[in-house]
């Protein structure tokens, strides 16, 4: 696999992309067979529909943010406040086994060069009890944080991703998949994907299968969780990156969150390699009483002993009311040998407060140590941020 | 914008912040009520209380039958949305709903069917195939085909 892989780099360089030629036959096969069964139906549960097995709901999510930091101005950058995102989030079933999910997002073009994206769209075919085949782009099903929160703003017990999420692991796969839950006494649940690698995040498939994602854990009954994670992805960017602004340009930038992914995708040249990045997540949401533990780790390493980086976030809330949760957080990643990332060590050391203004919108106010080593100057600066979310 | 933001207002504003936690309103830990599903006869006479708890919540989709599970649940009109809330989520109305919202965005579970009273609930389950919902006292006089179970 490892030569295939190999090879499939040199023919890029060589501008010979034939990636499916190389792939072994069973996974082309396996892939078309979940196609088809994901939209023609099959499995052992009952596929009649009925009129209230029809049914459809939309929410909308949107935010603002002011941040100030001291490491803005190391950075070049401006503090700023800003329009977030807002997304148009649908869901609902066409029959009592087949369900769907769409998210398109907006955000003014002053803030990102395409304003209409479509951040989400999925397919779920129940194929089993509690069973189910997936197909669609989504986030890549690797950590707690990616399952869980997506874009949304409104559901982060922080004003920001941690550095895992945000350097690491690739935000979105199109991929096919399958994921299982509440299976056992003690509620295990797992991921298996199938995807079309990071660099083909708007194309489905159209290098074959370039990335696979394995997650498995448990869920108690109290919804406390307890996975672990593993991601390969086979197009991940290395080398002339530094053109595209951030040099992390494939992840969401923290500080302008989706302007850079999104501007990867909107036209810009491609870097010329590629190479085999492997991702190992570790992650525990757990709430005892009104204490909230969220803890997501992460490894990675590139085939080229590259990419050798490693992440730590660790958040506590305690609900005070059911107005105020504060919070504390400890965030950080140190980057070796990396070619996407310069090296060195990123950290965050934060303290805040969500206040809920009813169900609808949530304030957060935020302070926090931020040091950036992937400067050359690695002084640490002290921010703020104040975010408002919105949940129609 | 200088350099470093001054001690001084960091302090400022630590101190605004758990000042406001101090005079906040009261603490929501309340006791938690019995509380009662509604469920259709025919889904399963002997489901335990962790299932009905997972299927409440939105963490398991299908019955042990292998019925996809309908969720009915009393809306913030309802008199039993705050003691539903506290005795099946540990939390308040609002954070129940917060719960399901989340749910519903992350794709794991279709949104349930919020009604404004017990007897919506009831009339609900018998309505929907495969639904189930919770109230907070049982009913005097419970529809054919309808059982209730106290959740444990």
């Amino acid at each position: 696999m490892r030569e295939a892989i190999a090879m499939n780099s040199v023919n890029r360089k060589n501008g010979e992309v034939n990636v499916m030629q190389e792939r072994p036959r069973f996974i082309r096969t396996s892939v078309r067979a979940l196609l088809a069964a994901v939209c023609l139906g099959g499995g052992v549960v009952d596929v009649s529909a009925a009129e209230d097995d029809r049914k459809a709901d939309w929410n909308f999510f949107t935010h603002a943010e002011g941040r100030v930091n001291a490491l803005h101005e190391l950075q070049g950058k401006r503090n700023y406040a800003e329009l977030g995102e807002s997304s148009l989030v649908l869901t609902g079933s066409v029959h009592k086994n087949l369900t769907f999910l769409f998210e398109g997002a907006y955000q003014p073009k002053r803030y990102r060069a395409e304003t209409l994206t479509v951040e989400r769209w999925q397919l779920q075919r129940r194929i089993l009890p509690n069973h189910v085949l997936k197909i669609g782009k989504s986030h890549t099903p690797v950590s707690y944080w990616n399952t869980n929160y997506f874009h949304g703003r409104f559901f982060y017990p922080t004003s920001d991703r941690p550095l895992s999420a945000d350097k690491i692991i690739p935000m979105h796969d199109n991929a096919i998949g399958l994921s299982g839950h509440a299976i056992g006494q003690r509620g295990f649940f797992y991921e298996l994907e199938l995807g079309s690698g990071q660099a083909s995040e708007n194309g489905f498939f159209k290098d074959g299968v370039e990335s696979s994602t394995v997650l498995g854990g448990f869920q108690s009954v109290a919804g406390n969780v307890t996975s672990l994670g593993w991601h390969r992805n086979r197009q991940h960017v290395v080398g002339e990156t530094h053109d595209f602004g951030h040099p992390n340009q494939h992840h969401h930038s923290h500080d302008h969150d989706d302007h850079d992914d999104h501007a990867m995708h909107a036209g810009m040249a491609m870097p010329s390699q590629f190479e085999v990045i492997d991702i190992l997540t570790a992650s525990s949401f757990q709430t005892r009483g009104r204490v909230t533990f969220l803890t997501e780790l992460a490894l990675s390493a590139g085939s080229n002993d590259t990419e050798n980086n490693k992440a730590a976030f660790q958040y506590v809330g305690y609900q005070y009311t059911d107005t105020l949760t504060p919070y504390v957080f400890a965030d950080w990643l140190s980057t070796d040998r990396g070619n996407t990332f310069k090296r060195g060590i990123e950290s965050k050391l934060g303290v805040g407060v969500n206040i809920h203004m009813g169900t609808a919108a949530i304030v957060k106010l935020e302070l926090l140590r931020h040091r950036d080593g992937s400067l050359a100057d690695t002084r640490s600066g002290i921010g703020a941020v104040v975010q408002v979310s919105v949940a129609l | 914008m200088s350099r470093y933001v001054p001690l001084r207002w960091i302090s400022l504003a630590s101190a605004l912040v758990f000042g406001v936690l101090l005079f906040a309103e009261a603490a929501v830990a309340q006791d938690a009520n019995v509380v009662f599903v509604v469920l259709r006869a025919a889904d399963g006479t002997s489901v335990p209380s962790p299932v009905l708890r997972r299927m409440l919540r939105g963490y398991q989709s299908s019955w042990p039958s292998g019925a996809r599970t309908r969720v009915v649940l009393p809306g913030q009109e309802s008199q039993s949305y705050e003691i539903i809330a506290r005795s099946v989520f540990e939390t308040s109305g609002r954070g129940m709903t917060r719960h399901w919202l989340q749910a519903v965005f992350s794709g794991r579970a279709l949104a349930p069917t919020f009604v404004s009273s017990d007897e919506e609930v009831i009339a609900q389950v018998q309505a929907l195939e495969s639904a189930v919902g919770v109230i907070a006292s049982p009913p005097s006089n419970l529809p054919e085909g309808l059982m209730v179970v106290q959740l444990d």
